[in-house]
């Protein structure tokens, strides 16, 4: 094993690790292959995680394929708080002169990453889609702009880490190896300036019954073409017929208060999806959206514009009014 | 209470399905997409307004853009805004988040030995166009001010300038709530608010608002840290993601169309659950 090592952030959600660190692994262990294969050697795959950890996460980090686990605790460290943490894993960094830093570009990575960008003076790269090193051992990282309509490759060639944010979802979790990781322990030094200029207050958690779309087999999706509130409600009667079925939405779905979970937006800024089947119904397609659905096994699109830019990324196409097609529809899976 | 409000001119995104890249010079072809202020901006600076009629004081809009920035930034003044800076030169070009928000913290900085500290500073969560996220809390390290981003709700209490603002940060199962201390940097998502339209009376004195161009001379900043050269990340190709699909149409009536659907739907292995119910 070579003395490089490649960081990956576990989330620590209220004691227990965030799905996102076993999808950056599994990515890292893709490229640890490359790597081998241009030097000689792996670099050594380590799970960062800040706060105290239940017994059962830290097992399940120590267990779960990478090298090391470097567990950063402090008594300032059991509430989160954005100043404490970037300044924490900044000093772990600046002690282990990691090459690579990788976190999920959820609320906690998008605010620890390009802070710690400023902290260690190097770049940062934000969404990726991709993560490869190119024949030289370059370290490309794909960020998706315009909505995503285009990719552009980022490099960081002269600064250490190079750190990259990666949407959930992205990346599909592999089962690695097992093997039993060396936890080694950290306590930063932290000043008092640091501690009290943010203090989390409270924490509002959404309560769901329904399925996250992130999880979901089917989706039904509806965007600001299904026209009205009473509209809406055929997405959920049709989702009914199906397994592990969420029901998805645009943008201006959301801003018109069709639905209020803005947890169900599909896109940029909203969630990645890969479900088998995708129908979407008065959706016009626009990139935002698009990039959230690329990777659905089969795209099903109503739109009554012909047109619709939407209908370019579908593999059916169905033009006409959507309510009157969902309904048809909702009518013919009656009788199944 | 005085706020500093960073914008940016980008493309408009409802149009970026016509963006292209040119197959020979390889270069982003964006020919017939306006430029508009970054919508999320816009919600900045709505959220700056309304603070400003709570607490009183300034607000100093800044953008870092070529020169016909000017024009997006009279938009703003227009909204409301006090003053605006333009941060222009060809050697702010190419730079990436970390020499951009260089760049506009010495901006602000400058603005603020030249008349009053700023206790706010306000953007958007992200810009339409890059979307890195990554303004807010480099700008917020680099001034050594609090910073959050993300920020869906600010909730001020009290009269006269306050010590701390309430915020709600967007997180993926929910909201946080914190307490920050100013001064702050605060990046905004567009959930926060509604932007208010411009008003004729507003354009018009937009145009008597004190309006100031800063030229990398007038910054005088640490030139390794600026542009291309400033950048730790550097751009290598780009291209457009093959997302097409086969796009077949079924057609007939509605009925006809559902019937064909429900083959193709069982064709590709999904099951429909007789009667519903999946979701109860
Ligand atoms: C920074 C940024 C991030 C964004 N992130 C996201 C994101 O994550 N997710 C997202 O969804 N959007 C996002 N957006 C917004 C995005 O750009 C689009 O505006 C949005 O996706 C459009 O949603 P829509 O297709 O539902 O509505 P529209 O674009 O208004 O399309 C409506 C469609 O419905 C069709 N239609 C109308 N009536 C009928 C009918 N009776 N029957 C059938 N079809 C009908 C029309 O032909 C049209 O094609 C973002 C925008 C920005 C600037």
């Amino acid at each position: 094993m070579s003395n490089r090592k490649i960081f990956i952030y576990a989330e620590n959600d209220c004691g227990a690790i965030e799905n996102s660190y076993f999808e950056l692994l599994s990515k890292a262990a893709a490229l640890n292959v490359k790597l081998t294969e241009l030097e000689g050697a792996p670099a050594q795959l380590c799970a960062v995680t800040v706060g105290e950890l239940g017994e059962d996460s830290l097992n399940s980090l120590v267990e779960s394929g990478t090298d090391v686990v470097y567990s950063i605790t402090d008594e300032s460290l059991t509430v989160y708080n954005p100043a404490v943490y970037s300044e924490a894993v900044a000093q772990l960094c600046k002690l282990e002169e990691p090459y690579i830093f990788l976190f999920a570009s959820t609320a906690m990575g998008t605010e620890l990453a390009p802070s710690l960008g400023v902290k260690l003076h190097t770049g940062v790269s934000a969404h990726c889609v991709d993560l490869r090193f190119d024949d030289s051992g370059a370290f490309i990282q794909d960020v998706p702009a315009f909505g995503g309509k285009v990719i552009g490759e980022i490099l960081t060639p002269d600064t250490l880490p190079q750190i990259a944010t990666v949407k959930p979802g992205i990346f599909q979790c592999e089962c690695l190896a097992a093997k039993s990781a060396e936890v080694k322990k950290f306590s930063p030094s932290l000043d008092s300036t640091v501690l009290d200029g943010i203090v989390l207050k409270d924490v509002h958690v959404k309560d769901r019954d329904s399925l996250p779309v992130e999880q979901a087999e089917t989706i039904i999706c509806g965007g600001f073409g299904m026209g009205c509130d009473e509209n809406w409600e055929v997405l959920d009667r049709i989702a009914n017929y199906f397994e592990n079925s969420a029901v998805g939405c645009t943008r201006p779905a959301l801003d018109e208060d069709w639905t209020d979970d803005d947890g169900t937006m599909i896109g940029t800024s909203g969630k990645t999806v890969r479900p088998k089947l995708y129908i979407g119904a008065g959706i016009s397609g626009a990139m935002h959206h698009v990039c959230g659905i690329s990777d659905a096994e089969f795209i099903v699109s109503i739109n009554k514009d012909e047109n619709a830019d939407i209908f370019n990324v579908s593999d059916i196409k169905i033009v006409g009014d959507a309510v009157k097609i969902l309904t048809a529809f909702e009518e013919r899976l009656v009788q199944e | 209470m005085n706020i500093g409000v960073l914008v940016k001119p980008v493309p408009d995104p409802e149009q970026y399905n016509s963006i292209t890249i040119d197959p020979e010079t390889k270069r982003l072809n964006r020919s017939g997409v306006p430029t508009i202020v970054n919508p999320s901006d816009k919600c900045a600076v709505e959220a700056a307004l309304k603070l400003k009629e709570k607490f009183g004081g300034k607000i100093v809009i800044f953008t870092m853009a070529p020169p016909d920035g000017r024009e997006k930034l009279m938009e703003v003044l227009a909204m409301g805004a006090d003053e605006a800076v333009l941060v222009s030169d060809r050697e702010f070009g190419g730079a990436d988040t970390l020499a951009t928000s260089y760049t506009l913290v010495k901006a602000v900085e400058k603005k603020s030995a030249e008349s009053e500290s700023f206790d706010l500073i306000l953007s958007g969560n992200e810009s339409a166009d890059g979307a890195t996220g990554h303004v807010p809390a480099q700008v917020g390290e680099m001034l050594g001010f609090n910073h959050l981003s993300a920020i869906v709700q600010i909730v001020a209490e009290g009269e006269g300038r306050p010590d701390s603002l309430t915020v709600f940060q967007k997180i993926e199962n929910g909201k946080n709530e914190f307490e920050i201390k100013l001064p702050a940097v605060i990046g905004v998502t567009r959930d926060i608010n509604k932007p208010r339209y411009t008003s004729a009376m507003g354009v018009i004195k937009a145009k008597k608002k004190p309006f100031d161009t800063y030229d990398c001379e007038a910054l005088s900043p640490d030139k390794s840290r600026i542009g291309i050269e400033g950048s730790p990340t550097k751009a290598g190709a780009i291209f457009t993601p093959d997302t097409g699909r086969k796009s077949e149409e079924l057609s007939g009536s509605p009925e006809e169309i559902a019937e064909e659907l429900v083959k193709r739907i069982k064709a590709i292995g999904v099951t429909i659950n007789s009667g519903g119910g999946c979701r109860e």
